[in-house]
């Protein structure tokens, strides 16, 4: 075991009023980015980071982890509390939140969120300080032939998520994987589907696509139904309802540890992305729950998949960064952006050398985490009567500010057309009954999926034994066949169910 | 319902707010006032006369970007206006290439960018919308120097053990991202040095993901570039350097010979296969003023903090402050040697 004294040390800066303060602007900075639609945390980090220009780098770093740390938990507020993701990875948590707030149990929700958020953080921080005397063996477990399994495992959480309409979320699906093909493919050399345009090169933007599906679907749906989000307005005040949620957290630690473990995996494996991986967190929660008809209908356990898993994600994908001076993720890059712009060089040596630097990391990310989330629970009390709201004021705001969000990120006009195009489809996919969840899962995950197998039938030249060399390629693909065996057998239990109904009545 | 109308108006003014600071991210401080620029009677009136604009084809948090925002802040300095970065990505450079093309020829937009992945790409998917020669260059930044190197648990110990194996029949592996990004120096590496059985392992996303690939031992040999970003794993033992292409040892790396000391075929053009990025202004900017911005920016490359700040990264083993018009000659010669390839990238694209 190695030394974990400089944690303390870490840990003892905060008490420095500076470092202390800068982190709690860092943190509101980070939930007021996190909320607006489409202007998540990463701009924020990379809005500010000229500004550390000349300060400590220990210093900065703290302040920019505040930032880093804070803004999921901002982003998920406005999931929960108007069906509108703050950044892609909240998505998640609307299946579950929204349908909690409409019936009312808003601060309950928050509660849920609040502590699955410091939860996940938590594991995930214990997880990735345990795994750094190995890190870097950690990071190269996982080639093609494993990255494919796990993407092929992602794929079939699509008759998981179908919500019980299997036939449709197939079809989600199978559109889904469709539009992750358009662009360049650097595997086969081919552009696919880019119309001759070289804007469709890059394929479809991940965030113009999310905020089409949720919030420009959404607004739409706020203008074609004159209602406030929720009549209740019963447990705006007081701390009730939150202290329920919280306190439910602590009694599902299954979710709570599985959902961070394949957060914090996730974030060790480049390739992954935290958005998929909160996808397949909450396709297993469903898997593993006895409360499975519950789900999209505001189930508790919905929300904490959701959100443990996009905070463990945060501190696993300081691993890659750590271990080789890799981004594995955008995390990773704007710590490394971080890094490099304070003069430090990221890389196999970091640990041995600037040990300081690595620590104060891993430490502030996590602190931060803790008190941005604290932070904005102040904050979401206020923040929850935004639902009482009449639609007329809410849907133009929310309108405007996403697609802000969209072009702020790559200055480009045709993201904002994008991100209006998947609105309409977010919104027929809706009416006509498809699961948004499963078109999302083929979107991330079809093109990944591909790319892996070419990449690992090219690195083994053609011989298909590279799927099940590794261990951990065979136990991947044991647990898909499991996972599928399990999906059929509980629609057989099912259908016997209705039947044996069906014959009593 | 009236009561909830301040929250409307708090959402709208944090919407503005985000606006404001859009499109260009950092808001430099203000110049000092009377930043000491002596008004000199020229044909295209004063300038700088706004805010200037440098267009970066990558994505933010990458080395381009580092760099650029590293040298606007004494950039700045020296003009007397704000100078802000512009990450406009995507399109193997193609959507930054053509809006630099038409933006206004007053000084005022440049662009910084490695262009030899985006005109190597022009080869075999045609430019529309931007003519790569119709640029004007301002001055040199970056050099771009390859390494040719093998895993560091490699059966290959030199480039002769490796042209023995392709030989045997072996195939090599190489990794890269695409037309528009590594692939075109693994094929003329290839091609150069006469390896027959290349295999060109593509789907990366750059360094990033090739690096973790070759430690694995998933790629047999690669041509990395830069070496700045790469000598990191060449002293921890990932990587086991076979040569420097460049005509001098580099001094990040002085115990890695050149291919020119070992002797290797091809070696003229392996050392050309090094890029170079810089500062480029569009069509029909006036003379004086791009005279202006290259004084300027081969006075920023020299200032104190940012030759500080680049040593401490790496990146000031790379730099090659070059006046604009030398830079414009190597980049011409450079474009030649790359056009003899076009069957070889043609055949390695499909």
């Amino acid at each position: 075991m190695f030394d974990l004294s400089p944690i303390w040390g870490t840990l003892g800066q905060l008490a420095r009023p500076e470092v202390f303060g800068l982190m709690l602007l860092g943190n509101v900075i980070g939930l007021v980015f996190g909320v607006l639609p489409g202007v998540g945390g990463g701009n924020a980090f990379i809005l500010f980071l000229p500004l550390t220009f000349g300060w400590d780098p220990e210093v900065a770093i703290w302040f920019l982890m505040g930032m880093q740390g804070a803004s999921s938990f901002g982003g998920s507020l406005p999931a929960i509390l108007i069906k509108v993701p703050g950044d892609t990875v909240n998505a998640v948590a609307i299946f579950d939140g929204y349908p909690m707030t409409r019936r009312g149990e808003a601060t309950r929700a928050l509660g849920i969120d609040v502590m699955s958020n410091i939860l996940g953080a938590t594991i995930g921080a214990i997880v990735v300080i345990a795994l750094l005397p190995v890190m870097r063996s950690a990071v190269l477990l996982f080639g093609p032939p494993e990255l494919f399994w796990v993407a092929i495992m992602g794929l079939f959480t699509i008759a998981l998520a179908s919500g019980g309409n299997f036939l449709k979320g197939l079809a989600g699906g199978a559109v889904g994987i469709l539009f992750s093909l358009i662009g360049y493919s650097s595997v086969i050399g081919v552009q696919r589907f880019t119309l001759g345009r070289d804007y469709l090169w890059d394929g479809v933007q991940l965030i113009s696509l999310f905020i089409g599906l949720f919030a420009i679907a959404q607004v739409i749906e706020f203008c074609t139904a004159e209602v406030p989000i929720s009549r209740l307005t019963t447990g705006f005040k007081g701390f009730e309802g939150l202290k329920r949620g919280a306190i439910e957290v602590l009694g599902m630690p299954g979710h709570l540890i599985r959902s961070s473990a394949i957060g914090t995996l996730a974030g060790i494996i480049p390739g992954i992305g935290a958005t998929a991986s909160a996808f397949i967190s909450y396709a297993m929660a469903i898997q593993f729950s006895k409360k499975k008809h519950l789900f999209h209908h505001g189930n508790p356990e919905g929300l904490v998949a959701a959100n443990a898993s996009i905070n463990a994600k945060e501190m696993g994908s300081l691993i890659p960064a750590l271990g080789f001076g890799i981004p594995g993720s955008v995390e990773g890059a704007l710590i490394l952006a971080a890094l490099l712009f304070h003069g430090l060089q990221p890389g196999p040596f970091l640990l041995r050398d600037q040990p300081g630097i690595v620590w104060a990391l891993i430490v502030s990310l996590w602190i931060s985490n803790v008190f941005g989330t604290l932070l904005g629970l102040f904050w979401a009390n206020w923040l929850s009567r935004l639902m009482a709201i009449r639609v007329v004021y809410m849907a133009p705001v929310i309108l405007v500010s996403s697609l802000m969000g969209v072009y702020l990120v790559r200055n480009n006009i045709w993201d904002i057309f994008t991100a209006i195009f998947f609105g309409m489809v977010g919104y027929g996919l809706n009416k006509a009954g498809f699961p948004v969840v499963t078109f999302v899962i083929g979107f991330l995950l079809g093109q990944i999926a591909e790319k892996y197998f070419f990449q690992a039938t090219q690195i083994s030249l053609g011989d298909p034994a590279v799927f099940f060399e590794s261990g951990i390629s065979k136990s991947i693909a044991a647990i898909t066949v499991l996972m599928v065996l399990g999906v059929i057998w509980s629609g057989v239990r099912s259908k016997r169910a209705v039947n044996a109904v069906e014959v009593a009545s | 319902m009236s009561r909830l109308r301040p929250w409307v108006t708090v959402l709208s003014a944090m919407a503005l707010l985000s606006a404001a600071c859009a499109p260009s991210a950092p808001t430099p401080p203000a110049p000092p006032a009377g930043a000491s620029q002596p008004a000199q009677p020229v044909d295209s009136g004063p300038f700088p006369t706004k805010p200037i604009e440098i267009i970066v084809p990558f994505a933010p948090g990458g080395g381009y970007d580092a760099v650029a925002r590293q040298l606007a802040v004494p950039l700045q300095k020296e003009l007397g206006q704000p100078v802000v970065v512009k990450n406009v990505p995507g399109g193997g450079q193609r959507i930054a290439a053509r809006q630099f093309q038409q933006s206004e020829p007053d000084g005022h937009t440049i662009l910084y960018g490695s262009d030899t992945p985006l005109y190597t790409s022009t080869f075999v998917d045609p430019a529309e919308g931007f003519d790569i020669f119709s640029w004007q260059w301002i001055a040199g930044i970056r050099g771009q120097t390859p390494m040719v190197a093998v895993p560091g648990n490699s059966p290959y110990k030199t480039l002769e053990d490796v042209l023995a194996a392709d030989k045997a029949g072996k195939k090599l592996r190489f990794g890269h991202n695409g037309i528009g990004g590594f692939l075109p120096t693994q094929v003329a590496f290839a091609s150069a040095v006469g390896i027959k059985n290349g295999v060109w392992v593509g789907g990366f996303q750059g360094t990033a993901d090739i690096a973790p690939a070759f430690i694995r031992g998933d790629l047999d040999i690669e041509v990395w570039t830069p070496l700045s970003s790469t000598t990191k794993f060449v002293e921890s033992g990932d990587f086991r350097p076979l040569a420097v292409l460049d005509a001098k040892r580099s001094p990040t790396l002085p115990n890695v010979p050149t291919a020119r000391e070992l002797k290797w075929p091809g070696v003229e053009k392996l050392e050309a296969l090094g890029s170079q990025s810089g500062f480029a202004a569009p069509p029909k900017t006036p003379a004086d003023r791009i005279a202006k911005l290259e004084k300027a920016t081969l006075n920023a490359l020299k200032d104190p903090d940012f030759a500080k700040w680049a040593k401490d990264t790496g990146v000031a083993e790379d730099l090659i402050p070059s006046a604009g018009k030398d830079f414009g000659v190597l980049k011409k010669a450079e474009y030649e040697l790359w056009k003899t390839l076009t069957e070889e990238l043609k055949k390695a694209v499909n």
